[in-house]
């Protein structure tokens, strides 16, 4: 059946009700910042509106524009303002890390703040690769760039997560590999 | 230790506990985004090279009217299409020249036209003559713009969004012998009367909507706050517009007022209209006589600290209310600005029963009319059936109504038949009533 006029806007709202608390806790992941979150969130769902008529798969467009968007702030944002949080290549000593399984919320805490500290890039694949569970090929498509770029990022993630004063022993590239022969 | 697993974990645990305030307050403003977009894409503030490309069938011919090397000087009127067209146009106070012109290939149903980022914003006319009963129609994105209609006319120019569009021109039982052409005008370089940003490239305008400019100003480049007084004679209500670009990510421009913190914060756009008078906000009551203080300033989020940024440019500005009239529990401007040009209040008509929605119908209406509606109760949209090209992107507007609020949707154009009706977005009851604008015609416009 051909759509009638005012269809189109009606689906999107219908999509926004139903899909976009999802797309909010990306975006938390991404930005770190629940304010940021919700304004990356309704910049990407407005300029989705003027394409809806266009897209066939409006939720992975979506998501697209949210990375995209917030790997455009971040970069901004790193450069302009937080100029000292990028991690050398090579750290001092490590302090002692958490190594009684009772301490595993703080663990997570200091993971959590330690991914904050990475490249916008690097926190994008970490987030589409680990939480939304894309595959290394869907998550290159989404970011727009090569699947080797995808696993470079990644091991450049853990890498830098390995070396953050706040952790512990971080996981491994091993790990990473292995979770990728799942994907 | 920590392992892929542990990064799942703690990924899921902060996403677990995200504290969502609700999807449907989201829509609402999501839309409010869109319909600001829209609005500037559409404001006489954009960049467009008033360079033309031709993509699709239909377009005959590109390039000054009359020949030429390069774009006709602005002079005296010209023949475009069969009719006489203006070399110079005004809208909303800002004067555009004669540029370039687009003739349109009548044996074919539609010609599309695309425009690209430019340095100079650019204003559209259709333009036609021997229709011979026929219609074309200007689709800017789905809305439609402007159309011709009868023996034809010279439809007042439409400001073209700033980041570059495609237009289309839909021509609908035309004769052989009808021509359609645009007329595409560049703006000139004086910036309009009024308070203009340092190198000009904002400014708020001395008038909007026929209300005086009470005070305004901008920073320099780089400022991140500033304050500016203004004085008021009488208790009056006022409108406050804030103009910001900034580089920065997560940037909001805040607006206080005398001792009020907080009167108005939003994101600050990286590509802000031009003119800055287009959209506005009001306290809920009227300010008393005297001297008035407005703050803007810059912060990281909507709530975070003061934000350097050495491209930020910040302005804020104040204008008189203009005269309102109660819809539905909701006050609508009798006079508003939309698609450069004024329009006044032409009909409000009831829109609801009991709290249910009521289908009301406009007949072959004669001209363009503005359609908005006021509403109280819910979350409520308005649903736009009929109409022929360019009516794609109307009925797309849900506001909160939950206290009573009002909205401009978009434009019909003239000659369709539109069966219009208001939706609430769960089916909850709610009161509005539908309202239509007609178009202001200056003496000097010459121009339907």
């Amino acid at each position: 059946m051909a759509p009638r006029p005012g269809d189109a806007p009606v689906v999107f709202d219908e999509f926004v009700l139903a899909r976009s608390s999802s797309l909010l806790r990306t975006a938390y992941l991404l930005t770190h910042d629940h304010a940021l979150a919700e304004d990356l969130l309704q910049t990407a769902l407005a300029k989705a509106w003027f394409a809806w008529e266009r897209i066939d798969q409006h939720e992975a467009y979506v998501r697209r524009i949210l990375v995209t968007t917030y790997a455009t702030w971040w970069r901004r944002r790193w450069n302009g303002e937080h100029p000292t949080d990028e991690l050398p290549e090579t750290g001092g000593p490590h302090p002692p890390g958490p190594t009684d399984p009772g301490d595993a919320v703080g663990q997570r805490h200091d993971l959590w703040s330690a991914m904050e500290r990475l490249p916008r890039r690097q926190r994008a694949v970490v987030v589409l690769r680990y939480f939304e569970d894309l595959t290394e090929a869907q998550t290159a498509q989404v970011l727009g760039c090569s699947v080797g770029t995808v696993k470079s990022q990644a091991s450049k993630a853990f890498a830098k997560l390995r070396i953050d004063p706040s952790l512990a022993p971080v996981p491994s590239t091993t790990s990473v590999t292995e979770t990728e022969d799942r994907s | 230790m920590s392992t892929v697993d542990d990064l799942r974990s703690t990924l899921e645990d902060r996403a677990r506990a995200v504290d969502d305030p609700g999807a449907s307050p989201r829509v609402v403003a999501v839309h409010e985004r869109v319909r600001g977009l829209r609005r500037r894409r559409r404001a006489a503030a954009g960049a467009l090279a008033a360079v033309v490309v031709a993509a699709g069938v239909g377009l005959a011919a590109l390039g000054p009217v009359g020949g030429g090397d390069g774009p006709a000087p602005a002079e005296g009127p010209r023949t475009l299409a069969g009719q006489e067209v203006p070399a110079t146009v005004s809208l909303l106070g800002v004067r555009y020249d004669f540029e370039t012109a687009v003739e349109v290939d009548v044996s074919e149903g539609t010609a599309r036209v695309s425009f690209e980022p430019g340095e100079q914003p650019v204003a559209v006319s259709l333009v036609a003559s021997g229709l011979d009963g026929g219609t074309a129609t200007l689709v800017d994105s789905g809305d439609g713009v402007a159309r011709s209609l009868g023996a034809g006319s010279v439809e007042r120019p439409v400001p073209l969004p700033s980041s570059g569009t495609s237009l289309r021109v839909v021509l609908d039982d035309v004769g052989p012998d009808a021509q359609v052409a645009l007329a595409v005008y560049q703006r000139g370089d004086e910036p309009p009367a009024g308070v203009v940003a340092p190198g000009g490239d904002a400014w708020f305008r001395a008038e909007r909507a026929g209300e005086p400019l009470l005070g305004g100003g901008f920073t320099d480049p780089g400022g991140n706050e500033l304050q500016v007084r203004f004085e008021l004679d009488e208790r009056q209500r006022v409108r406050f517009s804030s103009y910001c670009t900034a580089d920065a990510p997560g940037a909001w421009v805040n607006i206080d007022i005398d001792d009020q913190p907080g009167f108005s914060r939003t994101s600050c756009d990286e590509d802000a209209p031009a003119d800055a008078s287009g959209s506005w906000g009001s306290p809920a009551g009227p300010l008393g006589a005297g001297t008035h203080t407005m703050r803007v300033y810059l912060t990281r989020g909507s709530e975070g600290p003061l934000l350097e940024d050495p491209d930020a440019l910040l302005g804020v500005a104040a204008y008189a209310e203009p005269e309102t009239v109660e819809v539905a529990e909701a006050e609508m401007d009798r006079v508003i600005e939309v698609d450069g040009r004024l329009w006044e209040l032409d009909a409000a008509l009831p829109a609801t029963r009991d709290g249910e929605p009521v289908a009301r119908r406009v007949e072959s209406s004669p001209g363009p009319r503005v359609v908005g509606f006021a509403a109280r109760g819910g979350i409520v949209g308005l649903r736009v059936e009929g109409g022929g090209a360019g009516s794609r992107g109307l009925g797309s507007s849900l506001i909160d109504a939950r206290g009573g609020a009002s909205t401009i949707v978009g434009t019909l154009l003239g000659g369709d038949d539109y069966e219009l009706s208001l939706r609430e977005d769960r089916g909850r009851p709610t009161q509005g009533t539908i309202v239509l604008y007609r178009p202001v015609f200056a003496a000097a416009d010459g121009q339907r």
